[in-house]
C-alpha cells in the first residue's frame, strides 16, 4: 500500500493531471476586485500560466463567467472569492451571469 | 413615460411622501428608516416570486431570480447588523403604505398574463426601484445617525440603482409601447 501511494505521488509529482501540476515559474496570480457592481481593473492582460483570482466585495451575488460558457465561477456571495489558471495564449470576454451589465476582459500573452 | 409607469410611480410618490412628510412632524429615526428599508426589500421579492410563477420570459425570469437573490443578500445584511446592534426596527406609516401599495399592485398583476403581465412587472419594477431609490438617497441616508446603518443603506442603494439600470433595459427590450 505505502509503495503504491508512492508510485502515485511520484506520478503527480512528475505530471499528473493540470490541475494539481506545480505552478509554471514565474507564474502570478493577479486580483480582480468586484465592486459597486464592476470587475476592477475590467481589462487585464496576463501571461500563460497565470492565474486571476475575482473577489466580491458586492453585498449582492455576483459571478464570472466566460462570454462564451466555458468557465464559470458559480455564485460568488459577499467576500467569497474564485481563482482560475490561464494556461494558454487567448482572449477571454467575461461577465456577470446575475446582472450581464458587468463585463470585463482577460487576454493572456505569450511572452 | 408610459402612462402604467406614471400610474405606479405617482402612486409610490404618494406612499413615500406621505411617510417622508412626517418629517415636518417627526424625522423618522433609524429604527424606523431600517424598517421601511427592509420592507421594501422584501416586498421586491414578493414581486419577484409573482413574475417567476406567472412569467415564461426568460428576461423577466432572469430579473426576477437576480431581483430575489440581491434583496435576499441585502435583507440579510440588514438582519446581520440589527443583530449585532441588538435592536428592533420599527414598523411605521411609510412601511404599512408600501405593503398596503404593495398588496394592490400585486392584486392588478396577479389578473394578467403573457406579455401583459411582463409589461406591468417590470414598469412597476423600474418606477419601484426609481423611487425607493431617490427616497434612500434623499432621505433616508441623510437622516440615518447609525454609521453602520448609513454604511450599509448606502452600499445597498449601489445594488438599487443597478437594479434600476436593469430594469430600464428590461422595460425597453419588451417592447410593451
Amino acid at each position: 500500500m505505502a509503495r503504491a501511494s508512492a508510485l502515485c505521488l511520484a506520478a503527480l509529482l512528475l505530471g499528473g493531471p493540470a490541475g494539481i501540476r506545480a505552478a509554471e515559474p514565474g507564474a502570478r496570480v493577479h486580483r480582480v476586485v468586484i465592486e459597486d457592481f464592476a470587475f476592477r481593473p475590467q481589462r487585464l492582460t496576463l501571461r500563460p500560466g497565470d492565474s486571476v483570482e475575482w473577489v466580491n466585495l458586492d453585498i449582492a451575488p455576483h459571478t464570472a463567467t466566460a462570454a462564451d460558457g466555458g468557465w464559470d465561477s458559480g455564485e460568488l456571495a459577499g467576500q467569497a472569492s474564485f481563482r482560475r489558471t490561464f494556461p494558454t495564449a487567448g482572449s477571454h470576454a467575461y461577465l456577470c451571469a446575475f446582472h450581464p451589465h458587468m463585463r470585463g476582459e482577460i487576454t493572456v500573452v505569450a511572452p | 413615460m408610459p402612462r402604467r409607469l406614471l400610474l405606479t410611480s405617482v402612486a409610490l410618490v404618494s406612499a413615500l411622501a406621505a411617510g417622508c412628510a412626517s418629517a415636518d412632524d417627526q424625522v423618522m429615526n433609524d429604527l424606523e428608516i431600517a424598517h421601511t428599508a427592509y420592507t421594501a426589500g422584501g416586498l421586491d421579492i414578493r414581486y419577484a416570486h409573482l413574475a417567476l410563477a406567472l412569467s415564461e420570459n426568460d428576461t423577466v425570469r432572469d430579473f426576477a431570480a437576480t431581483m430575489i437573490r440581491d434583496h435576499s443578500a441585502v435583507n440579510d445584511a440588514a438582519v446581520a447588523l440589527i443583530t449585532e446592534l441588538q435592536v428592533t426596527p420599527q414598523d411605521n406609516d411609510l412601511s404599512r403604505a408600501l405593503v398596503a401599495g404593495a398588496a394592490e399592485k400585486r392584486a392588478e398583476l396577479v389578473a394578467l398574463n403573457g406579455k401583459a403581465f411582463d409589461c406591468a412587472y417590470a414598469e412597476n419594477e423600474l418606477g419601484y426601484h426609481q423611487v425607493v431609490n431617490q427616497t434612500v438617497e434623499g432621505n433616508f441616508i441623510p437622516n440615518t445617525t447609525v454609521p453602520q446603518l448609513k454604511a450599509l443603506l448606502s452600499d445597498a442603494l449601489v445594488t438599487f440603482k443597478a437594479h434600476e439600470g436593469h430594469a430600464e433595459r428590461m422595460v425597453a427590450s419588451l417592447n410593451c409601447g
